[in-house]
């Protein structure tokens, strides 16, 4: 086991502070451009004059793209961790006491942990935002259902928190375990010469539609079999017989 | 003992290696030299399992698998190892999976070569590049450490260091296959040489024979090949009479 867990260390030593940096930058970036968007609009100002009121503040501080953002650079960092450029190390990984399949699995789950992670830490930014926010605002303004209905309405908080949406959350569950899978497969092909058209497929898919309201079932659906199919078609690439002879 | 039976390789129907049949006992320097595209890197790769082919490696007696690799190391002139980690966190990851890894030998040749043991490899210039692969390659406890082109992008006296710590170092159950094509370098201290050429061994003499016999490895390496001296003065001429 040791062995198994020292390749795990292998993976995350070369990834786990420039993600954790992409972290704090995407939460520092997040805060400012909300905190600037709510000074811009006075809590007490923009509940008269507008219907919509934290959600609008979100849409407008273009919080989704800064994830947009944060979610291509992890993708990137994940993708290139094992890829050969300027040296080989697939030529070490392959004369392991341990299969190059079981540092595909490894390589897989630790990445699915980053995007689990990712997305989580994205909802706790934007419920300590939605926080800042009720204790910035008039509270004859504020209602219990406040942060409610902006999850509600907006489509990006929406599809990070689905509220009662099953088939949404059964999305994003798929989506994480999906791009874990596919991007640890990235290297492996990319050892072998080969391009991972599965992730580039899949991310793809994510940027048109992630961001969707409630209720586009069919739209979720869809993306449950981008992602089951992308996850699948990697995992029979790398735990295939033939895969440890590619070089 | 590495026992090489009938090895062909072929990558796209271009023939690489033709029918190679070739013995590595235990405690030989081996020095493997061939054209570029001769076929040398292939056979290395076909030893340590990286490619499949035809025919038969067995590596005292068996065949190579994930069971005896560990008997195994390489050091390539392309680098092995993990750009973005330190020479130290290399040392802890071979560590878990080699377990003969002398830690010893790890410190005494990191010490010699005096390289940073804190700094990501891939800020490293490309000799120390290379001693580093090489000083992997010697760590890991193997019994037959493959070299393919090992010293490339070294200077002379950085090459000269490593042969005599090479020649300090080695245990005589260690066999090193050293393919490179600094013959004149290597004639030294090689103790057999073996000849490749378009995919087949055309040659393979021991040192000692070489000597007994009063010639050198050059000289044996260009009558082997049948190296026509006056090629190049024919060809100079001719394109100076073309010129006139």
């Amino acid at each position: 086991m040791r062995k198994h867990f020292s390749v795990l260390m292998l993976i995350a030593r070369s990834t786990i502070y420039k993600i954790l940096g992409i972290f704090i930058i995407m939460g520092a970036v997040e805060v400012l451009l909300f905190y600037y968007t709510l000074s811009e609009y006075p809590a007490d100002r923009s509940f008269s004059q507008r219907t919509t009121g934290l959600e609008s503040l979100f849409a407008g501080s273009r919080i989704s793209w800064v994830f947009a953002i944060a979610f291509m650079a992890v993708t990137i960092l994940l993708c290139l961790t094992g890829c050969e450029f300027k040296s080989k190390p697939g030529y070490t990984l392959r004369r392991l006491m341990i299969s190059e399949r079981s540092i595909y699995l490894w390589q897989a789950l630790y990445s699915t942990c980053c995007y689990l992670f990712l997305w989580a830490m994205q909802l706790i930014i934007t419920l300590a935002l939605c926080k800042l926010y009720t204790a910035n605002a008039n509270a004859s303004s504020l209602s219990n259902q406040t942060v409610f209905l902006a999850y509600y309405r907006n489509s990006f908080l929406h599809s990070l928190l689905p509220l009662d949406e099953t088939s949404r959350y059964i999305r994003n569950a798929a989506l994480i375990i999906g791009l874990g899978t596919t991007s640890a497969c990235f290297p492996f092909r990319q050892r072998r010469g080969k391009i991972c058209a599965g992730l580039i497929i899949l991310v793809s898919m994510i940027f048109v539609f992630f961001d969707r309201n409630m209720g586009a079932f069919g739209n979720d659906i869809f993306l449950i079999l981008v992602s089951v199919t992308t996850a699948a078609e990697s995992l029979f690439f790398a735990l295939r017989k033939e895969a440890c002879h590619e070089a | 003992m590495i026992e090489i039976k009938n090895l062909s390789k072929s990558y796209l129907g271009k023939r690489a290696l033709e029918n190679v049949d070739l013995r590595l006992p235990r405690g030989e320097i081996v020095g493997l030299f061939g054209e570029n595209g001769a076929g040398k890197t292939t056979l290395m790769k076909c030893i340590l399992g990286l490619l499949p082919f035809d025919g038969e490696i067995l590596l005292d007696g068996s065949p190579v698998s994930r069971r005896n690799i560990a008997s195994l190391s390489f050091a390539t002139s392309e680098h092995s190892f993990f750009p973005n980690l330190t020479p130290l966190a290399h040392k802890e990851f071979c560590k878990e999976h080699f377990p003969k890894f002398s830690e010893k030998r790890f410190k005494g040749l990191m010490d010699f070569f005096e390289l940073p043991l804190k700094k990501p490899l891939r800020s490293f210039s490309t000799g120390q590049k290379n001693q580093f692969e090489v000083i992997m390659a010697l760590c890991q406890g193997a019994d037959y450490i493959l070299m393919d082109e090992p010293f490339a992008g070294n200077d002379l006296f950085n090459r000269e260091d490593f042969y005599k710590v090479l020649l300090g170092i080695l245990e005589p159950n260690e066999t090193v296959l050293l393919s490179t094509h600094l013959i004149e370098e290597v004639s030294g201290f090689i103790g057999r040489a073996v000849l490749i050429r378009k995919g087949k061994i055309i040659g393979d003499v021991s040192m000692m024979d070489l000597e007994e016999s009063g010639r050198d490895l050059v000289g044996y390496i260009k009558e082997t090949y049948h190296y026509r001296a006056d090629r190049v003065s024919r060809a100079l001429n001719e394109l100076t009479d073309t010129e006139e």
